[in-house]
C-alpha cells in the first residue's frame, strides 16, 4: 500500500483538527506528520504507511497537548464542546454523536470521514479486527436508536 | 438503513479546508522525489561483488579454521585435538619429558591462549604403581596391574603448559598423551562468526551517497568520447602501467613521459610500446590512447582529489636523447602534466570535487555573510558578486547591485583560493553542488521569482542565480524537463534503442498500440508532443485517452525514467520513419520526393539549398528537428529566427514551416 500525500493530506488534516480543534494548530502538525513521513529514516515500504500516517499525526496531537497544557492560560478560555459544536452541523445526529464517549467519536470519524480502513483502526486501537468491526457495529446502533429518537 | 446513517454520519462533520496544502504538497513533491532517490537501492554490481567478497572472507576464515585445534567437552561437534604425545621410561625419557628414577615429568606446551580444557592419558606397559598428577593439582592415583592401562586425568586450566607428573616403575614405559581444545564456542557458531565479521569487512564498500554525486555537463564531453571511454574501460587492465592494480593518474603519467619522450623504466616503455601509445618518435596504433584522452577518462570516471594535483607525487623525469634539443620543455615533467590535467579539468568542468574537498577540510570557508551556516543566501551573494565581476567595465556597470563590503571581501578571498584550486573559473556553478551536500534540494530554487527576496527588484533583472540550480536539476534528474533536449544524447538514445529493439531486448514503439509499428504511431506521437508543447491533458487532447495515457506511462525508450519526454517521441518518430517512408506521405508526398527535395531544394526555382539549420547553431542534428516541431505546435512560444526560418523550410520549399519539414528534415538526418 502506497499512500497518495495529496488524497490524505486532507484527512490527516481533519483528524489533526478533530483533536485539536484550531485550525492552524491543525495544519502545522499534518505539514509535521507528512516532513516525518517523508523524511523518516527508519521508515521502509512496509504497506503500512496509513497506519504510520495516523501514528505520527496522533503522536503529534498528544506532543501539542503537551505543550498547550504548558502555555500560560489566556483571558478567553472556550469550552471544548464548541469546537464540536463547529464540527457537527447535523443537530439530531451531532447531538447523538456527541454523547458517545470520546474514543467512539474518533473512531466514528476516522472510519467514516476518512474513511480508514477497519485494519488500520484496529491497529491504532489496539484491538483485533473482529473487535474493531463489532465495535463499529456497536456504535451504529447506538447512534442509530439515539438518531430516531 | 446503516448506510443512511453513514452517510449522515459523513454529512454532519463539517471540517475547515487546509489553506496551505497547494504549498505545501508541491514541496513534499521534491522532498518525497529526494528521499526516493536518497532510498534507492545499492545498485545489484555492489550488492553482488560485496556478497563475493564476503563469500571470499568466509571461506577463507573458515578454511583456517580447520587448521585450528577442534576440541574438548564444549564442542558438541569437534574431536579432541593431540597437542603433545611422549612415549619413555623412567630410564629413556622422552624429549618433552623430564624426571628421575621413578617419575616422568612431562610438560606440554599448549598453543591456544584462551582457557582450554586439557586431558591427559598416561598409558603404562608393565606392572607397578603408579601416580598421576596434573600442575592443577588433580591427582589421580591407582594400581596398574594389567597392561594398557589408560588413566584419564582432565583438567582445566588458563595457563599454557601442562604438567603431568607420572610415577611409575623403573622399566616400564609410559605414554603421555596431552589433548586440549580451546574453551570456546562450538564450532558452527565459529563459522557464523566468521561469516559476520566477512561481511562486515565488506560493507564498507557498499557505499550508498547520501546526496547525488556531481554530474560533468554532458556538453563538456568530446563528440564521440563515449567510446573512447569505453576503449579505455575494457582495457584499464593493460593500461596500470604502474602495476597498482588500478589504473589511474599515475599511470597517465607513464603515459604522459613515453609520449612526450621522457626516460621511463623499460617494462612501462615496453608495455606502452605494445600497447601501440604514439611518441616523439613513431606514431602509435591506437589513436584513442593518448595521454589527453587517458587523463579525461580519469578525471570523468574517477573525479579529482587535492592529493592527485601535487606535482611531488610524480617523480620527475628527463627527455631521452631522441627528442631534439629545440623540442624539448624547460619545464619539469610533473610540472607538465599537472598542467595537463588542470587543462582538462577545466574544459570539462570537473574541478567541483576539489571545491567540495577543501570546504569539508575547512580551507574554504562559504559562509560569505558570517550567519554561522553555509546556506541559500551565502550562494545568492556568490552568484551576484561573480556576476558583478564579469560585468565589471561593461556599459551594465550602472546595473550592479553592490554587496557589503565583508560580504564582498568573503567572496572575493573565496575566489581566489577556489581558482588557485581548481585552475577554472566555475566556482559558482560548483558552489550549488556544495550547497546541496549540506541541504537538501528546496522547490523554487530553479525559479528566478524564487529570489525576488534576495535581490532588491531594482536589480532583478539582472541576476540569475537560479540559472546554476537548473543545471543542477538537470543534471540529477531532480526536475527532468520534458522538453530539454541534447541532439548528441538523442543520437545515443536512438541506436540504442535500435539495437535493443533488433537483439529483441524491448518492444518495438507501439505507442498506439495497435499492435503495429506505423505511421498510425508517427502521427499519434506528434500530437502528443503537441500536447505536452501546449500543455494540453489527456481529457484535452485529440488522441484517445488510454493512448495518451500510454505514452505518458509506458513509452520510456530512453530509459531516463521519464516516459513520453521529448526524447521518447522523437526516438518514436525516428524508428517509424526508419521503418516506413510512407509516414512521410501525410504531408502529401512520398519519401523519395521529400529526399529529392532535400538534394534538390531549388526545385522551385529558389536560391540555394536549405540546410534545415533552425536554431542556427551552425550544425543540423535532432535539435532542429524539435524546434520547427516546437514551432509548428506553438508558434507564439517557439519562435524561429528568420534566418531558421529560411533554414528550415527544407520541404516544399516556399511554403513556410510545415510539419513535413520537420519530417523530411528527419529523414535527411536518418539517411546522412
Amino acid at each position: 500500500m502506497s499512500v497518495d500525500i495529496k488524497e490524505q493530506y486532507e484527512k490527516i488534516f481533519r483528524y489533526c483538527y478533530y483533536k485539536v480543534h484550531d485550525r492552524d494548530i491543525a495544519e502545522d502538525l499534518t505539514q509535521e506528520t507528512f516532513l516525518r513521513f517523508l523524511e523518516s529514516p527508519h521508515y521502509r515500504d512496509m504497506g503500512k504507511e496509513l497506519h504510520y500516517l495516523y501514528t505520527i499525526a496522533g503522536n503529534l496531537c498528544i506532543d501539542s497537548f503537551h505543550r498547550k497544557n504548558g502555555e500560560e492560560l489566556s483571558e478567553c478560555i472556550t469550552d471544548d464542546k464548541d469546537y464540536e459544536d463547529c464540527i457537527l452541523t447535523n443537530v439530531a445526529l451531532g447531538n447523538a454523536i456527541r454523547r458517545l464517549p470520546d474514543e467512539d467519536k474518533e473512531i466514528i470519524m476516522l472510519r467514516y470521514v476518512n474513511e480508514v480502513p477497519v485494519s488500520v483502526l484496529s491497529s491504532l486501537f489496539g484491538v483485533s479486527r473482529f473487535k474493531m468491526s463489532r465495535r463499529i457495529k456497536k456504535i451504529l446502533d447506538t447512534l442509530k436508536k439515539d438518531f430516531q429518537g | 438503513m446503516r448506510r443512511k446513517i453513514e452517510k449522515a454520519i459523513r454529512e454532519s462533520f463539517d471540517f475547515p479546508k487546509p489553506q496551505h496544502m497547494d504549498e505545501f504538497l508541491s514541496r513534499a513533491e521534491v522532498i518525497s522525489a529526494e528521499e526516493k532517490k536518497r532510498n534507492r537501492g545499492t545498485p545489484l554490481k555492489f550488492r553482488v561483488s560485496a556478497a563475493a567478497m564476503a563469500c571470499l572472507v568466509a571461506v577463507g576464515l573458515w578454511a583456517d579454521l580447520r587448521n585450528r585445534s577442534a576440541l574438548s567437552d564444549m564442542d558438541l561437534h569437534g574431536n579432541e585435538n593431540i597437542i603433545a604425545e611422549s612415549t619413555g621410561s623412567s630410564s629413556d625419557q622422552p624429549v618433552t619429558a623430564c624426571g628421575d628414577s621413578d617419575t616422568i615429568t612431562t610438560t606440554t606446551a599448549v598453543q591456544q591462549s584462551a582457557a582450554c580444557t586439557t586431558t591427559t592419558s598416561l598409558q603404562v606397559r608393565g606392572t607397578g604403581s603408579y601416580a598421576v598428577t596434573s600442575s592443577t593439582a588433580f591427582t589421580a592415583l591407582g594400581a596398574a596391574g594389567v597392561n594398557g592401562v589408560t588413566v584419564s586425568v582432565p583438567s582445566r586450566t588458563n595457563r599454557k603448559e601442562t604438567t603431568t607428573t607420572s610415577t611409575i616403575s623403573r622399566n616400564d614405559t609410559a605414554t603421555t598423551t596431552t589433548r586440549a581444545k580451546t574453551n570456546e564456542r562450538i564450532f558452527n557458531v565459529k563459522k557464523l562468526g566468521a561469516f559476520a565479521t566477512a561481511v562486515l569487512a565488506s560493507s564498507p564498500d557498499v557505499s550508498i551517497p547520501d546526496n547525488a554525486d556531481y554530474t560533468l555537463p554532458y556538453t563538456r564531453l568530446h563528440k564521440g568520447e563515449a567510446d573512447i571511454f569505453e576503449e579505455f574501460k575494457a582495457h584499464s587492465r593493460d593500461l596500470d602501467l604502474n602495476k597498482d592494480g588500478v589504473f589511474d593518474l599515475k599511470d597517465c603519467y607513464e603515459l604522459f613521459l613515453y609520449s612526450n619522450g621522457y626516460d621511463l623504466s623499460a617494462a612501462a616503455a615496453g608495455k606502452c610500446s605494445s600497447l601501440g601509445v604514439g611518441s616523439v618518435t613513431e606514431a602509435g596504433d591506437n589513436e584513442w590512447l593518448t595521454p589527453k584522452n587517458a587523463v579525461r577518462y580519469c578525471i570523468v570516471t574517477k573525479g579529482l582529489r587535492i592529493t592527485d594535483l601535487d606535482a611531488s607525487a610524480y617523480p620527475d623525469s628527463a627527455y631521452t636523447e631522441a627528442v631534439p634539443l629545440e623540442n624539448r620543455q624547460s619545464h619539469r615533467s610533473s610540472e607538465l602534466f599537472i598542467s595537463e590535467v588542470y587543462s582538462e579539468s577545466r574544459a570539462l568542468m570537473a574541478g567541483y570535487p576539489l571545491l567540495s574537498e577543501a570546504i569539508s577540510a575547512g580551507r574554504l570557508d562559504p559562509d560569505f555573510d558570517s550567519s554561522g551556516t553555509f546556506d541559500i543566501t551565502d550562494y545568492v551573494y556568490y552568484s551576484i558578486w561573480s556576476a558583478n565581476l564579469w560585468r565589471a567595465g561593461t556599459e551594465n556597470e550602472s546595473k550592479v547591485w553592490e554587496l557589503p563590503e565583508n560580504i564582498s571581501g568573503s567572496c572575493a578571498e573565496f575566489c581566489q583560493t577556489a581558482d588557485e584550486l581548481t585552475h577554472d573559473s566555475w566556482s559558482s556553478a560548483y558552489l550549488v553542488w556544495c550547497l546541496m551536500e549540506k541541504e537538501p534540494f528546496r522547490s523554487g530554487y530553479d525559479e528566478a521569482q524564487f529570489y525576488d527576496s534576495f535581490i532588491p527588484v531594482e536589480y532583478r533583472p539582472y541576476y540569475s542565480p537560479d540559472i546554476n540550480f537548473r543545471t543542477y536539476c538537470e543534471a540529477t534528474g531532480m526536475k527532468e524537463y520534458l522538453l530539454t533536449f541534447h541532439a548528441d544524447k538523442f543520437n545515443r538514445y536512438f541506436d540504442t534503442f535500435c539495437s535493443d529493439v533488433e537483439a529483441g531486448a524491448r518492444p518495438a514503439p507501439d505507442v498506439n498500440m495497435d499492435g503495429a509499428v506505423d505511421k498510425q504511431d508517427y502521427y499519434a506521437s506528434d500530437i502528443y508532443l503537441g500536447d505536452i508543447l501546449c500543455g494540453r491533458t489527456a481529457q484535452e487532447s485529440e488522441l484517445p485517452e488510454d493512448v495518451f495515457n500510454n505514452i505518458a506511462a509506458n513509452c520510456d525508450y530512453n530509459g531516463n525514467g521519464i516516459s513520453g519526454d521529448i526524447y521518447d517521441i522523437l526516438i518514436t518518430e525516428m524508428y517509424v520513419i526508419s521503418l516506413d517512408n510512407d509516414v512521410c506521405e501525410s504531408s502529401g508526398e512520398t519519401a523519395e520526393v521529400l529526399s529529392r527535395n532535400d538534394v534538390i531544394p531549388d526545385i522551385n526555382a529558389l536560391d540555394k539549398e536549405r540546410s534545415g539549420d533552425a536554431n542556427c547553431d551552425g550544425t543540423v542534428d535532432m535539435a532542429d528537428v524539435l524546434l520547427i516541431i516546437q514551432s509548428c505546435c506553438n508558434p507564439d512560444k517557439y519562435q524561429l529566427t528568420e534566418s531558421g526560418r529560411y533554414n528550415a523550410d527544407v520541404s516544399d520549399t516556399g511554403n513556410g514551416i510545415t510539419p513535413a519539414d520537420a519530417q523530411a528534415l528527419q529523414l535527411k538526418l536518418l539517411n546522412s
